[in-house]
């Protein structure tokens, strides 16, 4: 029975419709909730992000001795076949002298001796060089914990501060001590500015219009790290005077 | 229920709306100037191809001149080097922002019956809109450059709040000829022309606040007087009808008074006159020598020098309550004071040694910092009308040649080389 049909017969005011009223509006609540939770669940998936690092050489690989020119020759008429490469001999695990103090070796050992590191060890050497070890379960680009310094965050604070840094010009000649200007800057997924306001005044207009220049000067940002992201922008020099 | 149903909408709201924030604090510009583009203007056959190459340059170096401005080379710009259209609603910021501006200038030149006309317009790059309305400003022709210093200073009061000071003169005393006569030349030391030509001794000029005339002392009658020049005037008329020797006189900020040193007994003394040297009344009036009045901004105050209490100090006198106070202690040669536009300052030359630096003392508070300190001597500082630069008098080079230099010692410049011995410069008001 429709809703219509239970209206016409005066059904309104029953205790079971109104529990169907009340339960209705409840779901379609929790659906709306859910919707609008939408972009808060898609940022916390993870989704693969640049990871900002120094370049580093890797070792060269050692060179591949000559083969001769007869074996690398296949014949047009027979099928490639790829043969499997032989699997490396596993590592002679050196037993642990019994001697507790193990003699010094008198030379290091040299540079071609050493195994080449594995990518899944540059990685790490690389996380830890960003400043960061993910935790077990917890994925690269996510945000970090409570307290934890999130490193792709650190990285792009770095650079935005470094291009406003460089974009800021002629304000010497009004900076006097204390003058602080402050804006709210709301930096699109692209790095566009969405919008800049003014939240607090340095109280010289002049001052105000080089850092409110730095900004503008500064478009396109670095595409922030998680998508759009809101900037608070202080603008207080020291040691120019 | 409803109460907790619409709470639990507005948390919902709340947390979808928040998003991601990062704070950032910037301790330091990255570069002390402004960066301009500064188009060649437009113009029309019947503009010569050299004024219109004077007018850039000259707009280019009156930017420059501030310190404040660096112009980007034109060979940099991904737009034409000329103002194509200067009515357009639009221009293509981006391109603009690509290649560091903050300012752009365009413009285009007419001329009409021997006389010049420049419309010209400043965008902001960065914010991407016009700095204000086109500007229009006409001369002579014959004066074209100092129009693009003129456009220039425009510029800057536009985008800094402060007018620039390329286009104003200073007026100083050389020797050059064999007598010390009185000189004019542009801010950046250019374009030098004799004012006085009385083969006598002249001395410290200075400036009617509307830049109008100049009123100097001079021997030429024998005994100090003081005189005054109209602009565009041949002949100086004497000012202060009185017998004394009267060895300085300066314009108040208004222009309706004169304060004036005239000797009175074996002393000298600073009097007041009106803005004609008439009506004379002593402002001072003890057995000391009282010379170098300057006025206060507001007028309301004089500085000058007095040996009262031993040796040469500042002090300042004030007209309304009529007291005075001494403002240096240090050092037992204190001359030349005179105060800043804004205030906030007075400049003055102390002797360190056997020779004399520039000083910087609050009028307020006394706190005092080294302006120009250099093994020879620097004095007789006078302001431009900003109040961002000084010009003094320095025997660096061994000849007394003018300098000016920035409130923060950087830029200095030689006005004067190969000029004689030139003092006392006075620097001009802004010149319209």
């Amino acid at each position: 029975m429709s809703g219509y049909a239970l209206t016409q017969a005066g059904l309104l005011g029953r205790r079971e419709f109104r529990r169907f009223l009340y339960g209705s509006a409840l779901g379609h609540v929790m659906l709306g909730g859910v919707l609008m939770l939408a972009p808060v669940l898609e940022r916390a998936i993870p989704r693969p992000q640049p990871l900002f690092v120094d370049l580093v050489a890797l070792p060269e690989p050692a060179k591949p001795a000559p083969v001769p020119a007869k074996k690398s020759r296949q014949k047009l008429d027979q099928p490639l076949v790829l043969k499997p490469k032989p699997k490396p001999a596993p590592r002679k695990v050196e037993k642990p002298k019994e001697s507790p103090k193990p003699a010094k070796p008198e030379t290091p050992p040299a540079e071609e001796e050493r195994p080449a590191p594995s990518a899944a060890e540059l990685l790490a050497q690389l996380r830890e060089k960003v400043g960061s070890e993910p935790q077990e379960g917890e994925a690269p680009t996510a945000a970090p914990r409570r307290g934890r310094v999130d490193p792709l965050l650190a990285a792009y604070k770095r650079r935005v501060t470094a291009l406003l840094h460089s974009n800021w010009g002629g304000a010497a000649a009004w900076a006097e001590e204390g003058l602080i200007a402050r804006f709210e800057a709301k930096i699109g997924a692209t790095g566009r500015i969405r919008s800049l306001s003014r939240v607090r005044s340095s109280g010289t207009w002049v001052f105000d219009d080089t850092a409110e220049r730095a900004i503008w000067s500064s478009q396109p940002c670095p595409s922030p790290p998680r998508g759009p992201l809101t900037l608070d922008l202080g603008f207080n020099p020291k040691g120019v005077f | 229920m409803r109460v907790g149903m619409a709470v639990l909408l507005l948390l919902l709201a709340t947390v979808s709306g928040a998003e991601e924030r990062l704070q950032i604090e910037v301790d330091r510009p990255g570069r002390a100037e402004l960066r301009f583009a500064v188009q060649r203007f437009r113009s029309g056959p019947e503009i010569d191809a050299g004024f219109r190459e004077t007018l850039y340059r000259q707009l280019v170096e009156g930017l420059e001149y501030s310190g404040l401005v660096r112009v980007i080379d034109p060979e940099a710009f991904l737009e034409p080097t000329e103002t194509e259209d200067d009515h357009r609603s639009i221009i293509p910021c981006d391109n603009w922002r690509a290649v560091g501006a903050d300012g752009l200038t365009e413009g285009s030149i007419t001329s009409r019956r021997g006389r010049i006309r420049v419309r010209f317009r400043l965008w902001d790059v960065p914010r991407c809109q016009m700095q204000g309305d086109p500007g229009i400003f006409e001369a002579p022709i014959e004066q074209v450059g100092w129009l693009g210093r003129r456009i220039a200073d425009e510029l800057l009061l536009r985008f800094t709040g402060r007018q620039g000071v390329s286009a104003t003169q200073v007026a100083f005393i050389s020797d050059q000829n064999g007598s010390r006569e009185v000189y004019l030349m542009e801010a950046d030391g250019s374009g030098k022309t004799l004012v006085t030509s009385n083969k006598s001794i002249n001395l410290f000029p200075s400036w009617t606040p509307d830049g109008k005339g100049l009123l100097y002392t001079s021997y030429r009658n024998g005994s100090p007087d003081l005189f005054f020049l109209s602009r565009g005037a041949k002949r100086s008329k004497t000012l202060v009808d009185r017998a004394q020797p009267k060895y300085r006189a300066v314009y108040s900020p208004k222009g309706d008074r004169i304060a004036l040193v005239m000797a009175q007994g074996a002393n000298t003394d600073i009097f007041l006159a009106d803005r004609k040297g008439r009506k004379v009344r002593p402002v001072t009036s003890a057995s000391s020598i009282d010379v170098s009045p300057a006025w206060s901004p507001d007028g309301a105050q004089l500085a000058f020098v007095s040996d009262r209490s031993g040796s040469p100090q500042i002090h300042i006198h004030d007209l309304k309550s009529g007291q005075t106070r001494r403002l240096t202690f240090r050092g037992n040669y204190n001359a030349s004071p005179a105060w800043s536009p804004t205030g906030e300052w007075i400049v003055f030359s102390a002797r360190t040694g056997t020779n004399f630096d520039l000083y910087l003392i609050s009028p307020e508070t006394g706190y005092t910092t080294p302006l120009v300190v250099h093994p020879r001597s620097d004095e007789e500082p006078s302001w431009s009308p900003d109040g961002r630069k000084v010009a003094f008098v320095s025997s660096r080079r061994g000849d007394k040649e003018i300098y000016t230099v920035d409130l923060d010692g950087a830029n200095l410049r030689r006005l004067t080389p190969r000029f004689g011995n030139c003092t006392a410069p006075a620097w001009s008001p802004w010149l319209d």
